[in-house]
């Protein structure tokens, strides 16, 4: 691997300065093989990227999920075991975008979903004890989003009304003989 | 889960490879998001939304005690990310998660909870927003930087909103509805109603009609907007002409806190004596540091700032 790949990690930069001229290896011992070549075929990818500034957090656009480039998107479509691996072997070697990229993945799996969706989705167990899942209920029951009587009376008479479109279309003949009489 | 050995196969560089790294650290399963260090949760949860750390927090109890920590919800940007097509339901969610809030994460700290918030954007969603959640909004998060309300604006229901507008309130809101961004909008606060020469005008008088029918003071004592009751003292400001009425439930100084709550609007405990603003509307009990400080509460320094040694003589109240 080039120095300038391996310079992306920011870990790998630092001990690389350390040792100098060395033929030593660096030891990695949080990160598989498997995983380490998914790591150095994203560096090479990003070669040329400029390196992350210390203040990138603060920029309001750096919170957003939805900006994955298209090779990103690609290149972190693995199963959930991998992917929590590379987030693991990215935050252990320092390298900010890849980690970026891990956690607006795993951000991107929850969004949209259930509780139980999410459960499911990361192998979650539910650990709450039973006076945490009855607070839980009395939270979503405080704040529950009833539907007014409006919006379902709008939804009986909307059923209604394409009930008897679709009974006129059909010729039934129920519906026929009581139009007539009626 | 691949074992560390699996690595041996693999062509590496020689400062890459980890084969002669003494004594391989094994890393446990990590299918499960609860195995993540807490700082890895606390990264992957600041891309989410506000309805969306809020379903989180109900999966398992260490989600639940991450999005609980405040340093989550510290600059939170409020925005949701599921479209809601139905204005009612838009209202109940942005209103329950603004509770959630409040009450669990917060726990009914207000001057924290009323600065959590940096920015909120509520643009793509199908539903009208309404002119009452715009303001409520408004009035909640006084650290806000930026607010975009893009969409169908909502007209009416600004009734729900029935508390004191103080005049450093209407300030403050007026202040931010020049942070908003309502180019998409349709509505009383559309800026395409009106030229653009005259458009912060027309926000603030839209506003302004909004006020009206919200504000508290009257030309003659009533009942109280807010609950109902029978008001049960008034006080003329002599100079000014205007006649203010006061509920006893003082349920139009919800926004103002004691200071063990950490007041957040300016609000420091009034001197004068019996003054019902001493009474915190957050915990409903009195402030214990009233009689320390010498000072007035900021109805009375906005109303008799210029006379404050008349007033200490010669109170109504």
């Amino acid at each position: 691997v080039d120095k300038e790949v391996a310079d992306r990690s920011v870990l790998l930069k630092n001990m690389l300065e350390d040792v100098g001229e060395s033929d030593k290896p660096i030891p990695l011992p949080n990160v598989t093989g498997k995983v380490l070549k998914k790591v150095i075929t994203y560096c090479e990818h990003h070669r040329n990227d400029p390196l992350p500034q210390p203040d990138d957090d603060l920029d309001d656009t750096k919170r957003r999920s939805d900006d994955i480039d298209d090779w990103d998107a690609d290149f972190i479509k693995v199963d959930n075991d991998q992917l929590f691996e590379l987030i693991l072997a990215a935050n252990y070697m320092d390298i900010k975008p890849l980690l970026d990229l891990g956690c607006k993945t795993v951000a991107n799996m929850i969004k949209g979903k259930t509780p139980e969706q999410i459960r499911e989705m990361f192998n979650i167990e539910n650990d709450f004890t039973p006076e945490e899942e009855e607070q839980i209920r009395k939270e979503n029951e405080y704040v529950s989003l009833p539907l007014d009587d409006s919006m379902m009376l709008g939804g009986i008479a909307c059923l209604l009304y394409y009930s008897l479109c679709i009974a006129n279309q059909s010729g039934c003949q129920h519906y026929h003989r009581w139009a007539s009489e009626s | 889960m691949p074992s560390p050995e699996t690595h041996r196969d693999l062509p590496l560089h020689p400062s890459l490879d980890p084969c002669s790294a003494a004594g391989s650290v094994d890393i446990g399963p990590l299918n499960h998001l609860q195995n993540l260090p807490p700082e890895l949760l606390h990264l992957i949860f600041s891309f989410l939304g506000t309805d969306s750390l809020l379903v989180a927090r109900e999966t398992c109890r260490v989600a639940r005690t991450i999005v609980n920590e405040r340093r989550i919800w510290s600059q939170h940007r409020f925005r949701l990310e599921r479209n809601y097509w139905y204005s009612q339901i838009l209202t109940k969610v942005v209103e329950r998660s603004i509770t959630v809030l409040h009450l669990t994460i917060f726990g009914g700290d207000v001057s924290a909870f009323a600065t959590s918030v940096v920015a909120i954007n509520l643009k793509g969603n199908d539903g009208a927003i309404a002119v009452g959640l715009i303001l409520r909004i408004l009035d909640e998060f006084v650290a806000l930087r930026g607010a975009s309300f893009q969409g169908r604006l909502g007209e009416g229901d600004v009734p729900e909103l029935l508390e004191t507008c103080t005049e450093d309130r209407v300030k403050r809101w007026v202040r931010a509805l020049s942070l908003l961004d309502l180019t998409h909008a349709i509505g009383p606060l559309c800026r395409n109603h009106t030229s653009r020469v005259v458009w912060y005008t027309a926000h603030i008088r839209s506003f302004q009609r909004c006020f009206e029918k919200i504000c508290i003071w009257r030309s003659s004592p009533a009942l109280c907007l807010q609950c109902g009751s029978d008001v049960v003292d008034a006080y003329v400001v002599r100079n000014a002409g205007i006649r203010s009425t006061r509920c006893a439930k003082l349920c139009q100084r919800r926004t103002m806190t004691c200071m063990r709550c950490r007041a957040y609007n300016g609000w420091t405990v009034c001197s004068v004596e019996n003054c019902r603003a001493q009474c915190c509307p957050t915990c409903s009990e009195p402030c214990r540091v009233c009689e320390a400080l010498a000072s007035y509460c900021k109805e009375h320094k906005r109303i008799y700032g210029h006379y404050r040694t008349v007033w200490a003589r010669t109170c109504l109240v």
